[in-house]
Protein backbone atom coordinates (compact mmCIF):
# COMPACT_ATOMS: atom_id res chain seq x y z
CA UNK A 1 0.00 0.00 0.00
CA UNK A 2 1.25 3.65 -0.70
CA UNK A 3 2.27 5.23 2.46
CA UNK A 4 0.14 8.00 1.88
CA UNK A 5 -2.77 5.57 1.12
CA UNK A 6 -1.70 3.71 4.30
CA UNK A 7 -1.52 7.49 6.22
CA UNK A 8 -5.25 7.97 4.84
CA UNK A 9 -6.32 4.56 6.17
CA UNK A 10 -4.56 4.50 9.86
CA UNK A 11 -6.72 8.11 9.87
CA UNK A 12 -9.67 6.66 8.90
CA UNK A 13 -9.13 3.89 11.26
CA UNK A 14 -8.28 6.24 14.12
CA UNK A 15 -11.52 8.57 13.66
CA UNK A 16 -13.77 5.69 13.54
CA UNK A 17 -12.84 4.16 16.78
CA UNK A 18 -12.89 7.29 18.45
CA UNK A 19 -16.41 7.91 16.83
CA UNK A 20 -17.64 4.62 18.25
CA UNK A 21 -16.54 5.53 21.50
CA UNK A 22 -18.15 8.83 21.07
CA UNK A 23 -21.42 7.47 19.99
CA UNK A 24 -21.75 5.31 23.15
CA UNK A 25 -21.03 8.18 25.54
CA UNK A 26 -23.74 10.64 23.29
CA UNK A 27 -26.40 7.26 23.59
CA UNK A 28 -25.17 7.38 26.87
CA UNK A 29 -25.83 11.04 27.97
CA UNK A 30 -29.20 11.15 25.74
CA UNK A 31 -30.89 8.55 28.20
CA UNK A 32 -30.40 10.45 30.98
CA UNK A 33 -30.91 13.95 29.57
CA UNK A 34 -34.13 13.08 28.50
CA UNK A 35 -35.22 11.80 32.67
CA UNK A 36 -33.42 14.34 34.29
CA UNK A 37 -36.11 13.98 37.55
CA UNK A 38 -35.21 10.08 38.01
CA UNK A 39 -31.63 10.92 37.23
CA UNK A 40 -31.79 13.42 40.52
CA UNK A 41 -33.57 10.89 42.37
CA UNK A 42 -31.26 8.36 41.73
CA UNK A 43 -28.44 10.30 42.52
CA UNK A 44 -30.04 12.11 45.33
CA UNK A 45 -31.03 8.48 46.91
CA UNK A 46 -27.25 7.69 47.84
CA UNK A 47 -26.98 10.40 50.04
CA UNK A 48 -23.46 11.22 48.78
CA UNK A 49 -23.94 14.97 47.56
CA UNK A 50 -26.05 17.71 49.37
CA UNK A 51 -29.73 17.79 46.87
CA UNK A 52 -28.25 21.22 45.28
CA UNK A 53 -25.52 18.83 43.80
CA UNK A 54 -27.34 16.16 42.83
CA UNK A 55 -29.49 18.47 40.50
CA UNK A 56 -26.44 19.97 39.31
CA UNK A 57 -24.49 16.68 38.69
CA UNK A 58 -27.42 15.10 37.47
CA UNK A 59 -27.87 18.04 34.68
CA UNK A 60 -24.90 18.68 33.86
CA UNK A 61 -22.85 15.29 33.58
CA UNK A 62 -25.48 13.96 30.79
CA UNK A 63 -24.65 16.49 28.42
CA UNK A 64 -21.14 16.71 29.34
CA UNK A 65 -21.73 13.14 27.83
CA UNK A 66 -23.32 14.10 24.38
CA UNK A 67 -21.08 16.93 24.36
CA UNK A 68 -17.60 14.77 24.21
CA UNK A 69 -19.33 12.30 22.42
CA UNK A 70 -20.02 14.32 19.59
CA UNK A 71 -16.59 15.87 19.65
CA UNK A 72 -15.34 12.51 19.08
CA UNK A 73 -17.61 11.49 16.15
CA UNK A 74 -16.73 15.10 14.43
CA UNK A 75 -13.03 15.17 15.71
CA UNK A 76 -13.11 18.51 16.93
CA UNK A 77 -11.54 19.35 20.27
CA UNK A 78 -10.66 15.26 20.26
CA UNK A 79 -8.44 15.50 22.69
CA UNK A 80 -9.89 16.52 25.54
CA UNK A 81 -12.99 14.68 24.52
CA UNK A 82 -10.88 11.62 24.54
CA UNK A 83 -9.79 12.49 28.63
CA UNK A 84 -13.57 13.20 29.34
CA UNK A 85 -14.22 9.93 27.41
CA UNK A 86 -11.42 7.98 29.50
CA UNK A 87 -11.87 9.52 32.49
CA UNK A 88 -15.60 8.12 32.34
CA UNK A 89 -14.73 4.99 31.37
CA UNK A 90 -11.89 4.02 33.39
CA UNK A 91 -14.24 5.20 36.50
CA UNK A 92 -16.72 3.34 35.45
CA UNK A 93 -15.12 0.00 34.99
CA UNK A 94 -13.08 0.63 38.34
CA UNK A 95 -16.53 0.69 40.00
CA UNK A 96 -18.02 -2.33 38.43
CA UNK A 97 -15.28 -4.34 39.48
CA UNK A 98 -14.99 -3.31 42.90
CA UNK A 99 -18.89 -4.02 42.96
CA UNK A 100 -17.73 -7.40 41.65
CA UNK A 101 -16.02 -7.85 44.51
CA UNK A 102 -18.21 -6.62 46.65
CA UNK A 103 -20.80 -9.13 45.67
CA UNK A 104 -23.11 -6.00 44.63
CA UNK A 105 -26.33 -6.71 42.46
CA UNK A 106 -27.01 -3.38 40.49
CA UNK A 107 -28.99 -4.91 37.56
CA UNK A 108 -27.07 -2.36 35.25
CA UNK A 109 -29.78 -2.42 32.43
CA UNK A 110 -27.19 -0.58 29.92
CA UNK A 111 -28.27 -0.68 26.28
CA UNK A 112 -31.03 -3.24 26.67
CA UNK A 113 -29.49 -5.54 29.59
CA UNK A 114 -26.44 -7.09 27.65
CA UNK A 115 -26.85 -11.26 27.18
CA UNK A 116 -28.94 -13.03 29.70
CA UNK A 117 -27.76 -14.01 32.57
CA UNK A 118 -29.53 -15.51 35.90
CA UNK A 119 -32.65 -13.76 37.13
CA UNK A 120 -31.82 -10.32 39.02
CA UNK A 121 -28.13 -11.00 39.00
CA UNK A 122 -25.89 -8.13 37.21
CA UNK A 123 -23.52 -9.52 34.33
CA UNK A 124 -19.80 -8.14 35.20
CA UNK A 125 -18.11 -10.13 32.53
CA UNK A 126 -20.06 -8.09 30.11
CA UNK A 127 -20.56 -5.22 31.36
CA UNK A 128 -16.64 -4.60 32.21
CA UNK A 129 -15.36 -6.08 29.25
CA UNK A 130 -17.80 -3.53 27.24
CA UNK A 131 -16.66 -0.45 28.93
CA UNK A 132 -12.60 -2.08 28.01
CA UNK A 133 -13.50 -1.87 24.78
CA UNK A 134 -14.78 1.29 24.70
CA UNK A 135 -11.50 2.55 26.42
CA UNK A 136 -9.78 0.63 24.20
CA UNK A 137 -11.35 2.35 21.04
CA UNK A 138 -10.25 5.68 22.27
CA UNK A 139 -6.52 4.30 22.77
CA UNK A 140 -6.67 3.09 18.82
CA UNK A 141 -5.74 6.57 17.27
CA UNK A 142 -2.71 7.64 19.60
CA UNK A 143 -1.55 3.86 19.11
CA UNK A 144 -2.11 4.16 15.27
CA UNK A 145 -0.54 8.14 15.24
CA UNK A 146 2.55 6.66 17.08
CA UNK A 147 3.01 3.97 14.93
CA UNK A 148 2.62 6.39 11.77
CA UNK A 149 5.60 8.96 13.53
CA UNK A 150 7.64 5.50 13.64
CA UNK A 151 7.16 4.28 10.58
CA UNK A 152 7.99 8.08 9.01
CA UNK A 153 11.23 8.28 11.36
CA UNK A 154 12.57 5.04 10.21
CA UNK A 155 11.59 5.65 6.71
CA UNK A 156 14.77 5.86 4.46
CA UNK B 1 -2.38 21.43 28.69
CA UNK B 2 -3.99 21.37 25.06
CA UNK B 3 -6.14 18.29 26.67
CA UNK B 4 -6.75 20.79 29.65
CA UNK B 5 -7.60 23.62 28.20
CA UNK B 6 -10.26 21.53 25.54
CA UNK B 7 -11.88 19.87 28.55
CA UNK B 8 -12.33 23.25 29.89
CA UNK B 9 -13.93 23.97 26.53
CA UNK B 10 -16.08 21.09 26.58
CA UNK B 11 -17.34 21.69 30.12
CA UNK B 12 -18.26 24.96 29.05
CA UNK B 13 -20.13 24.07 25.86
CA UNK B 14 -21.92 21.17 27.85
CA UNK B 15 -22.95 23.72 30.76
CA UNK B 16 -25.61 25.80 28.28
CA UNK B 17 -27.63 23.31 27.39
CA UNK B 18 -27.84 21.78 31.21
CA UNK B 19 -28.71 25.23 31.98
CA UNK B 20 -31.59 25.72 29.43
CA UNK B 21 -32.30 22.12 30.65
CA UNK B 22 -32.36 23.18 34.13
CA UNK B 23 -34.90 26.64 33.24
CA UNK B 24 -36.86 24.96 30.84
CA UNK B 25 -37.04 20.91 30.77
CA UNK B 26 -41.08 19.86 32.30
CA UNK B 27 -39.74 17.88 34.72
CA UNK B 28 -36.99 20.58 36.41
CA UNK B 29 -40.08 23.08 36.60
CA UNK B 30 -40.35 23.54 40.69
CA UNK B 31 -43.62 21.84 40.91
CA UNK B 32 -42.12 19.10 38.97
CA UNK B 33 -39.20 18.64 41.68
CA UNK B 34 -41.20 18.03 44.25
CA UNK B 35 -43.16 15.22 42.28
CA UNK B 36 -46.20 17.59 41.83
CA UNK B 37 -48.63 16.20 39.75
CA UNK B 38 -51.40 19.38 37.82
CA UNK B 39 -54.31 18.72 40.14
CA UNK B 40 -51.86 18.19 43.42
CA UNK B 41 -51.78 21.00 46.03
CA UNK B 42 -49.83 21.66 48.85
CA UNK B 43 -51.26 22.47 52.55
CA UNK B 44 -50.11 26.08 52.68
CA UNK B 45 -51.88 26.45 49.48
CA UNK B 46 -54.91 25.36 50.97
CA UNK B 47 -54.70 27.18 53.41
CA UNK B 48 -54.48 30.74 51.33
CA UNK B 49 -57.93 29.69 49.23
CA UNK B 50 -60.80 31.78 50.13
CA UNK B 51 -63.27 29.38 48.25
CA UNK B 52 -64.61 26.54 51.20
CA UNK B 53 -62.71 23.77 50.97
CA UNK B 54 -64.40 19.77 51.56
CA UNK B 55 -61.93 17.79 52.64
CA UNK B 56 -61.85 14.42 51.77
CA UNK B 57 -59.84 11.27 53.48
CA UNK B 58 -59.49 8.45 51.19
CA UNK B 59 -57.97 5.92 54.27
CA UNK B 60 -59.44 3.16 56.05
CA UNK B 61 -61.92 3.46 59.09
CA UNK B 62 -59.40 2.66 61.51
CA UNK B 63 -56.84 5.92 60.18
CA UNK B 64 -59.77 8.21 59.64
CA UNK B 65 -60.87 7.70 63.76
CA UNK B 66 -57.48 8.10 64.51
CA UNK B 67 -57.50 11.59 63.17
CA UNK B 68 -58.65 13.43 60.39
CA UNK B 69 -58.58 17.10 59.00
CA UNK B 70 -61.64 18.62 60.59
CA UNK B 71 -65.17 18.54 58.99
CA UNK B 72 -63.78 15.76 56.29
CA UNK B 73 -65.52 13.66 54.84
CA UNK B 74 -64.36 9.99 54.46
CA UNK B 75 -64.85 8.48 51.38
CA UNK B 76 -64.52 4.45 50.83
CA UNK B 77 -63.22 3.58 47.51
CA UNK B 78 -64.26 -0.14 48.47
CA UNK B 79 -67.90 1.36 48.26
CA UNK B 80 -67.70 4.37 46.05
CA UNK B 81 -71.19 4.53 45.05
CA UNK B 82 -72.65 4.19 48.85
CA UNK B 83 -69.69 6.46 50.65
CA UNK B 84 -70.68 9.40 47.84
CA UNK B 85 -73.78 10.35 49.36
CA UNK B 86 -71.55 11.35 52.66
CA UNK B 87 -69.28 13.61 50.56
CA UNK B 88 -71.98 14.83 48.73
CA UNK B 89 -74.66 15.69 51.80
CA UNK B 90 -71.36 18.07 52.90
CA UNK B 91 -70.66 19.31 49.38
CA UNK B 92 -72.10 22.28 47.45
CA UNK B 93 -71.17 23.58 44.09
CA UNK B 94 -69.28 26.85 45.56
CA UNK B 95 -66.49 24.41 47.63
CA UNK B 96 -63.50 23.27 46.65
CA UNK B 97 -62.73 19.24 46.72
CA UNK B 98 -59.50 18.10 48.26
CA UNK B 99 -59.02 14.40 48.77
CA UNK B 100 -56.27 12.90 50.71
CA UNK B 101 -54.65 9.91 51.75
CA UNK B 102 -51.45 8.95 54.22
CA UNK B 103 -48.74 9.67 52.53
CA UNK B 104 -46.90 11.67 49.25
CA UNK B 105 -46.37 7.30 48.00
CA UNK B 106 -50.13 6.96 48.20
CA UNK B 107 -51.90 7.06 44.74
CA UNK B 108 -55.48 6.60 46.41
CA UNK B 109 -55.87 10.24 46.63
CA UNK B 110 -54.79 11.22 42.86
CA UNK B 111 -57.27 8.27 41.66
CA UNK B 112 -60.09 9.27 44.16
CA UNK B 113 -60.18 12.69 42.67
CA UNK B 114 -60.08 11.51 39.47
CA UNK B 115 -63.17 9.49 40.37
CA UNK B 116 -64.96 12.48 41.87
CA UNK B 117 -64.34 14.24 38.94
CA UNK B 118 -66.22 11.64 36.48
CA UNK B 119 -68.65 11.48 39.02
CA UNK B 120 -70.00 15.21 38.41
CA UNK B 121 -67.81 17.46 40.64
CA UNK B 122 -65.78 20.25 39.70
CA UNK B 123 -63.03 21.76 41.06
CA UNK B 124 -61.70 18.48 42.42
CA UNK B 125 -57.78 18.31 43.95
CA UNK B 126 -55.65 15.99 45.87
CA UNK B 127 -52.96 16.58 48.43
CA UNK B 128 -49.65 16.50 48.07
CA UNK B 129 -48.30 14.70 51.17
CA UNK B 130 -51.54 13.57 52.32
CA UNK B 131 -52.00 13.16 56.13
CA UNK B 132 -48.73 13.37 57.10
CA UNK B 133 -48.28 16.41 55.39
CA UNK B 134 -51.31 18.29 56.36
CA UNK B 135 -50.56 17.14 60.04
CA UNK B 136 -46.73 18.93 59.76
CA UNK B 137 -48.50 21.89 58.57
CA UNK B 138 -50.23 21.92 61.66
CA UNK B 139 -48.41 20.72 64.51
CA UNK B 140 -48.62 22.59 67.53
CA UNK B 141 -45.14 23.82 68.31
CA UNK C 1 -25.21 -0.32 52.70
CA UNK C 2 -21.56 0.82 53.96
CA UNK C 3 -20.35 3.49 52.07
CA UNK C 4 -17.58 2.02 49.30
CA UNK C 5 -20.73 -0.08 48.57
CA UNK C 6 -22.79 3.39 48.14
CA UNK C 7 -19.69 5.28 46.82
CA UNK C 8 -19.44 2.48 44.31
CA UNK C 9 -23.64 2.46 43.56
CA UNK C 10 -23.53 6.15 42.95
CA UNK C 11 -20.41 5.68 40.59
CA UNK C 12 -22.11 3.18 38.23
CA UNK C 13 -25.60 4.88 38.67
CA UNK C 14 -23.92 8.34 37.63
CA UNK C 15 -22.05 6.55 34.55
CA UNK C 16 -24.49 3.92 33.38
CA UNK C 17 -25.47 3.37 29.86
CA UNK C 18 -29.01 3.15 30.44
CA UNK C 19 -31.72 5.62 31.49
CA UNK C 20 -31.78 5.85 35.29
CA UNK C 21 -33.56 3.35 36.84
CA UNK C 22 -33.50 4.13 40.58
CA UNK C 23 -31.23 1.15 42.06
CA UNK C 24 -32.56 -0.15 45.42
CA UNK C 25 -30.51 -1.99 48.00
CA UNK C 26 -30.72 -6.01 45.98
CA UNK C 27 -30.15 -7.79 49.56
CA UNK C 28 -30.02 -11.35 49.74
CA UNK C 29 -33.58 -12.16 47.51
CA UNK C 30 -33.74 -13.06 44.23
CA UNK C 31 -37.09 -12.37 42.35
CA UNK C 32 -38.52 -14.55 40.22
CA UNK C 33 -40.19 -11.10 39.54
CA UNK C 34 -40.82 -8.11 41.23
CA UNK C 35 -43.77 -6.22 38.91
CA UNK C 36 -47.06 -8.80 38.64
CA UNK C 37 -50.35 -7.66 36.26
CA UNK C 38 -53.02 -9.90 36.80
CA UNK C 39 -56.51 -9.37 34.50
CA UNK C 40 -59.34 -9.87 37.07
CA UNK C 41 -62.04 -11.96 35.55
CA UNK C 42 -65.43 -10.07 35.57
CA UNK C 43 -67.42 -9.73 38.59
CA UNK C 44 -64.52 -11.17 40.39
CA UNK C 45 -64.56 -10.12 44.33
CA UNK C 46 -61.05 -10.68 44.13
CA UNK C 47 -57.59 -11.78 42.89
CA UNK C 48 -54.34 -13.13 43.60
CA UNK C 49 -50.62 -12.87 42.72
CA UNK C 50 -48.01 -14.65 43.57
CA UNK C 51 -44.49 -13.15 43.81
CA UNK C 52 -41.33 -15.94 44.13
CA UNK C 53 -38.12 -15.65 45.43
CA UNK C 54 -34.75 -17.48 46.42
CA UNK C 55 -32.29 -16.49 48.93
CA UNK C 56 -29.24 -16.23 46.59
CA UNK C 57 -26.65 -15.61 49.38
CA UNK C 58 -24.44 -18.13 51.65
CA UNK C 59 -26.61 -17.07 54.92
CA UNK C 60 -30.02 -17.28 56.46
CA UNK C 61 -31.99 -14.09 55.23
CA UNK C 62 -34.54 -13.11 57.14
CA UNK C 63 -37.84 -10.86 56.04
CA UNK C 64 -38.31 -8.58 58.65
CA UNK C 65 -41.38 -6.90 57.24
CA UNK C 66 -43.79 -7.11 54.72
CA UNK C 67 -46.35 -4.58 54.03
CA UNK C 68 -48.86 -2.75 51.54
CA UNK C 69 -49.57 0.88 50.09
CA UNK C 70 -53.40 -0.51 50.72
CA UNK C 71 -55.39 -2.33 53.08
CA UNK C 72 -57.27 -3.64 49.96
CA UNK C 73 -53.83 -5.43 48.94
CA UNK C 74 -53.26 -7.65 52.08
CA UNK C 75 -49.65 -10.09 51.61
CA UNK C 76 -49.29 -13.47 53.08
CA UNK C 77 -45.87 -14.97 53.92
CA UNK C 78 -45.53 -18.37 54.88
CA UNK C 79 -42.53 -17.49 57.13
CA UNK C 80 -39.66 -15.27 57.92
CA UNK C 81 -36.47 -17.61 57.78
CA UNK C 82 -35.01 -18.70 55.09
CA UNK C 83 -31.92 -20.75 54.59
CA UNK C 84 -29.03 -20.12 51.50
CA UNK C 85 -30.43 -21.31 48.34
CA UNK C 86 -34.26 -22.11 49.94
CA UNK C 87 -37.01 -20.04 48.00
CA UNK C 88 -40.48 -18.58 49.56
CA UNK C 89 -43.55 -16.94 47.54
CA UNK C 90 -45.73 -14.00 49.33
CA UNK C 91 -49.17 -14.44 48.20
CA UNK C 92 -50.47 -10.69 47.65
CA UNK C 93 -54.45 -10.79 47.69
CA UNK C 94 -56.25 -7.92 45.68
CA UNK C 95 -59.84 -7.11 47.31
CA UNK C 96 -61.39 -5.30 44.19
CA UNK C 97 -64.47 -3.47 45.52
CA UNK C 98 -65.87 -1.00 43.25
CA UNK C 99 -62.51 -0.41 42.15
CA UNK C 100 -62.02 0.05 38.11
CA UNK C 101 -59.60 0.13 35.42
CA UNK C 102 -56.28 -0.58 36.03
CA UNK C 103 -55.07 -0.38 39.78
CA UNK C 104 -50.99 -0.33 40.85
CA UNK C 105 -50.40 -1.50 44.31
CA UNK C 106 -46.72 -1.82 45.80
CA UNK C 107 -45.68 -4.09 48.24
CA UNK C 108 -42.39 -3.09 50.52
CA UNK C 109 -40.62 -6.44 51.60
CA UNK C 110 -37.87 -5.42 54.03
CA UNK C 111 -35.06 -8.19 55.03
CA UNK C 112 -33.10 -7.80 58.39
CA UNK C 113 -29.82 -8.37 59.31
CA UNK C 114 -26.07 -6.89 58.54
CA UNK C 115 -26.90 -5.57 55.41
CA UNK C 116 -30.79 -4.57 55.40
CA UNK C 117 -32.47 -4.34 52.06
CA UNK C 118 -35.45 -3.24 50.59
CA UNK C 119 -37.57 -4.36 48.02
CA UNK C 120 -40.64 -2.85 46.47
CA UNK C 121 -42.90 -5.23 44.50
CA UNK C 122 -46.01 -3.89 42.11
CA UNK C 123 -48.99 -5.42 41.56
CA UNK C 124 -51.02 -4.51 38.74
CA UNK C 125 -54.80 -5.50 38.36
CA UNK C 126 -56.61 -4.93 34.82
CA UNK C 127 -60.55 -4.51 36.55
CA UNK C 128 -62.37 -4.75 33.84
CA UNK C 129 -64.86 -1.81 33.88
CA UNK C 130 -68.57 -3.13 33.34
CA UNK C 131 -70.41 0.14 33.49
CA UNK C 132 -70.28 4.08 33.31
CA UNK C 133 -72.38 6.20 35.36
CA UNK C 134 -72.51 9.92 34.04
CA UNK C 135 -72.86 11.84 36.75
CA UNK C 136 -73.62 10.09 39.80
CA UNK C 137 -75.90 13.20 41.27
CA UNK C 138 -78.19 15.48 39.50
CA UNK C 139 -79.18 18.62 41.20
CA UNK C 140 -81.80 21.32 41.24
CA UNK C 141 -81.53 25.01 42.72
CA UNK C 142 -84.74 25.43 45.24
CA UNK C 143 -87.24 27.14 43.27
CA UNK C 144 -86.03 25.73 40.40
CA UNK C 145 -88.85 24.37 37.82
CA UNK C 146 -89.23 20.64 38.59
CA UNK C 147 -87.92 19.47 34.66
CA UNK C 148 -86.43 16.08 35.01
CA UNK C 149 -82.45 15.35 34.97
CA UNK C 150 -80.93 12.50 33.75
CA UNK C 151 -78.37 10.29 34.16
CA UNK C 152 -76.71 7.99 31.52
CA UNK C 153 -75.70 4.54 32.57
CA UNK C 154 -73.77 2.74 29.62
CA UNK C 155 -73.43 -0.72 30.15
CA UNK C 156 -70.17 -1.75 28.67
CA UNK C 157 -70.54 -5.64 28.89
CA UNK C 158 -74.06 -6.23 28.99
CA UNK C 159 -74.14 -10.06 28.67
CA UNK C 160 -72.02 -10.43 31.75
CA UNK C 161 -73.50 -7.52 33.66
CA UNK C 162 -76.82 -6.63 32.55
CA UNK C 163 -79.76 -4.08 33.61
CA UNK C 164 -82.24 -4.92 36.59
CA UNK C 165 -84.24 -2.48 38.13
CA UNK C 166 -84.13 1.69 39.28
CA UNK C 167 -85.69 2.14 42.39
CA UNK C 168 -85.85 5.86 44.57
CA UNK C 169 -85.34 5.90 48.05
CA UNK C 170 -86.54 8.72 48.68
CA UNK C 171 -90.40 9.80 48.35
CA UNK C 172 -89.62 13.53 47.00
CA UNK C 173 -87.99 11.93 43.85
CA UNK C 174 -89.11 9.71 41.21
CA UNK C 175 -86.96 7.54 39.30
CA UNK C 176 -87.62 6.04 35.94
CA UNK C 177 -85.23 4.35 33.26
CA UNK C 178 -85.29 4.82 29.75
CA UNK C 179 -83.64 2.83 26.89
CA UNK C 180 -81.69 4.75 25.19
CA UNK C 181 -80.72 5.40 20.90
CA UNK C 182 -77.16 3.38 21.36
CA UNK C 183 -76.60 -0.21 22.96
CA UNK C 184 -76.58 -0.48 26.21
CA UNK C 185 -77.38 2.86 27.24
CA UNK C 186 -80.06 3.56 29.87
CA UNK C 187 -80.97 6.92 30.46
CA UNK C 188 -82.26 7.48 34.03
CA UNK C 189 -84.81 10.26 34.48
CA UNK C 190 -85.00 11.85 37.75
CA UNK C 191 -87.79 13.94 38.99
CA UNK C 192 -87.87 15.82 42.35
CA UNK C 193 -91.79 16.06 43.56
CA UNK C 194 -90.81 19.68 44.32
CA UNK C 195 -87.63 21.93 44.69
CA UNK C 196 -89.55 24.35 47.55
CA UNK C 197 -86.85 23.49 49.75
CA UNK C 198 -83.46 21.67 49.99
CA UNK C 199 -83.64 17.75 50.24
CA UNK C 200 -81.30 14.97 49.48
CA UNK C 201 -82.56 11.37 48.06
CA UNK C 202 -81.00 8.40 47.07
CA UNK C 203 -81.44 6.13 43.59
CA UNK C 204 -80.94 2.88 43.36
CA UNK C 205 -79.44 0.80 40.18
CA UNK C 206 -79.49 -2.48 39.97
CA UNK C 207 -77.59 -4.85 37.71
CA UNK C 208 -78.03 -8.36 37.29
CA UNK C 209 -75.63 -10.86 35.35
CA UNK C 210 -76.89 -14.07 33.83
CA UNK C 211 -76.09 -16.32 36.65
CA UNK C 212 -78.05 -14.19 39.24
CA UNK C 213 -75.62 -12.18 40.81
CA UNK C 214 -76.14 -8.30 41.37
CA UNK C 215 -74.21 -5.07 41.77
CA UNK C 216 -75.74 -1.64 43.20
CA UNK C 217 -74.74 1.54 42.08
CA UNK C 218 -76.62 4.59 44.37
CA UNK C 219 -77.34 7.65 42.30
CA UNK C 220 -78.09 10.92 43.93
CA UNK C 221 -80.80 14.04 43.65
CA UNK C 222 -80.51 17.44 45.37
CA UNK C 223 -82.39 19.73 45.90
CA UNK C 224 -79.94 22.52 46.68
CA UNK C 225 -80.07 26.67 48.18
CA UNK C 226 -82.30 28.93 50.68
CA UNK C 227 -85.68 29.30 50.42
CA UNK C 228 -86.28 32.78 48.88
CA UNK C 229 -89.36 34.68 50.19
CA UNK C 230 -92.13 35.42 47.97
CA UNK C 231 -91.73 38.73 46.12
CA UNK C 232 -93.27 41.69 47.83
CA UNK C 233 -96.73 42.26 46.12
CA UNK C 234 -97.21 45.83 44.86
CA UNK C 235 -99.23 48.07 47.45
CA UNK C 236 -102.87 48.10 46.35
CA UNK C 237 -103.80 51.34 45.18
CA UNK C 238 -106.23 53.42 46.74
CA UNK C 239 -109.57 53.45 44.69
CA UNK C 240 -110.24 56.44 42.88
CA UNK C 241 -112.63 59.25 44.87
CA UNK C 242 -115.94 58.85 43.11
CA UNK C 243 -116.83 61.98 41.08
Amino acid sequence: MEPGTRDTVTRAAGWLAGAVAGLALVVAGTAKAMHPATFVADIWSYHLVPESWAYWIAVFLPWLEIVAGAALITHRLHTGARLVAAGMFIVFAVALAISWARGLDVACGCFGGGPPSAAGATNYPWLITRDLLLLACLAVEPWLARRTTKRTQTRP
Amino acid sequence: MKALREVCVLAAVAALPAALALALHPELTDRARTGLAPDAVRPAEVAAWTAPVLWVDARDAAAFARGHVPGAVRLDEDNFSASLGGVLAAWSPDMRVVVYCDTAACSRSRELAQRLREAGLSEVHHLHGGWEAWSRAHATP
Amino acid sequence: MGLIDRIVRFLIALLTFAAPAGLTAAGPLRWEATEITVNAPPLAESVEAVFTFTNASDKPATIGDVHSSCGCTVPKLAKKLYAPGESGEIRAVFTIGERIGLQEKAIMVTTSGDEPSHTSLTLRVNIPTLFEVKPYFVIWNVGEATTPKSITLRLLAPDVLGFGSVMSRHAGFDAVAVAGTEPGRMDIAITPQTTAQGTNGAIVVSLKSPEGRTREITLYAMVRGTPTPAAAAPAPTAPAAAP
